[in-house]
């Protein structure tokens, strides 16, 4: 196992205008640091709905980087772009909890198609994304079944 | 695999990481189960990133312990830092001089068996920690 620290560069995707951002090494907190410059940067240069930090790769997550990532959200919030977290597994959650961090104002979700499903919910302008053969038809099209009252209810 | 003792150098965030992969290794070693190898890895981040931030330079070192027929492991972190002021308070969740969340030192105590804290103004910081099988 690797752990990620100075002159990193992570690989970050875009899906349905949703920036993805898979953390897949232990990192430390001054590679979290990094990261989270990279992600304000690509929230300020493209028209993104949301974004996804997915953590599957992270097994240890301590407060100072479990504050790195919520102040990430933070910013992003503040720029106008909302976020949910992903891939937390259950020694870190268990680690989270028992260190009291503050998990209440951040949005989670377990699989990266949740955490799509959550963040292109409201999306103004569905037609535009792209392909999502489950959601974006149903959206796009009213009349087509019952999913979409589902998905309007939860709005 | 079970090692004796190792002694990790704490200098930079990426010590912190480290020494928190070393302890989960050598938790594993010693047979605890995933989850307490996860909380022991997270209790010697915290410890590690103390001695990062507030010290600069320290040591964390993982040492097997047993008691009876108990086996379990022991976490040292030691520095030469300005020591800790008022430690009652530093005890306390939400307190922190080094503009983080406060939850360094509670957090630790939560998440291990047994917790002792020795600092001497000036002198450094000496914090014990074990967890048992």
């Amino acid at each position: 196992m690797t752990i990620s620290s100075q002159s990193h560069s992570i690989t970050m995707h875009e899906t349905q205008r949703c920036l993805v951002v898979p953390i897949q090494e232990e990192l430390s907190q001054t590679a979290a640091v990094i990261i989270q410059q990279q992600i304000l940067e690509r929230v300020h240069a493209r028209p993104l709905i949301g974004v996804v930090i997915d953590l599957a790769g992270v097994q240890i997550i301590d407060s100072a980087l479990w504050t790195t990532f919520i102040n990430t959200s933070r910013m992003i919030k503040v720029m106008g772009v909302p976020s949910v977290l992903t891939g937390l597994n259950p020694g870190a959650v268990a680690s989270i909890i028992d260190l009291q961090l503050d998990c209440d104002e951040i949005e989670t979700a377990m699989q990266l198609e949740d955490a799509l499903t959550m963040l292109t919910r409201g999306c103004p302008n569905p037609s535009e994304l792209a392909p999502a053969p489950e959601a974006t038809p149903a959206e796009a099209d009213p009349t087509t079944n019952t999913a979409i009252d589902a998905s309007n209810d939860a709005q | 695999m079970t090692l004796d003792a190792i002694k990790l150098q704490i200098e930079e965030t990426s010590d912190v990481a480290y020494a928190a992969l070393d302890a989960k290794n050598f938790a594993k070693g010693l047979g605890f189960s995933i989850a307490d190898q996860y909380t022991i890895a997270t209790a010697v981040s915290e410890l590690a990133q103390n001695i990062v931030k507030y010290a600069d330079f320290g040591h964390v070192t993982l040492t097997t312990i047993e008691k009876g027929s108990n086996v379990g492991i022991e976490v040292v972190a030691k520095d030469s830092g300005p020591g800790i002021e008022d430690l009652p308070n530093a005890m306390e969740d939400k307190f922190s001089t080094g503009g983080t969340m406060g939850v360094g030192l509670p957090g630790t105590r939560r998440l291990m068996d047994d917790f002792h804290i020795a600092t001497v103004l000036g002198e450094g910081t000496q914090i014990v920690v074990k967890k048992w099988l």
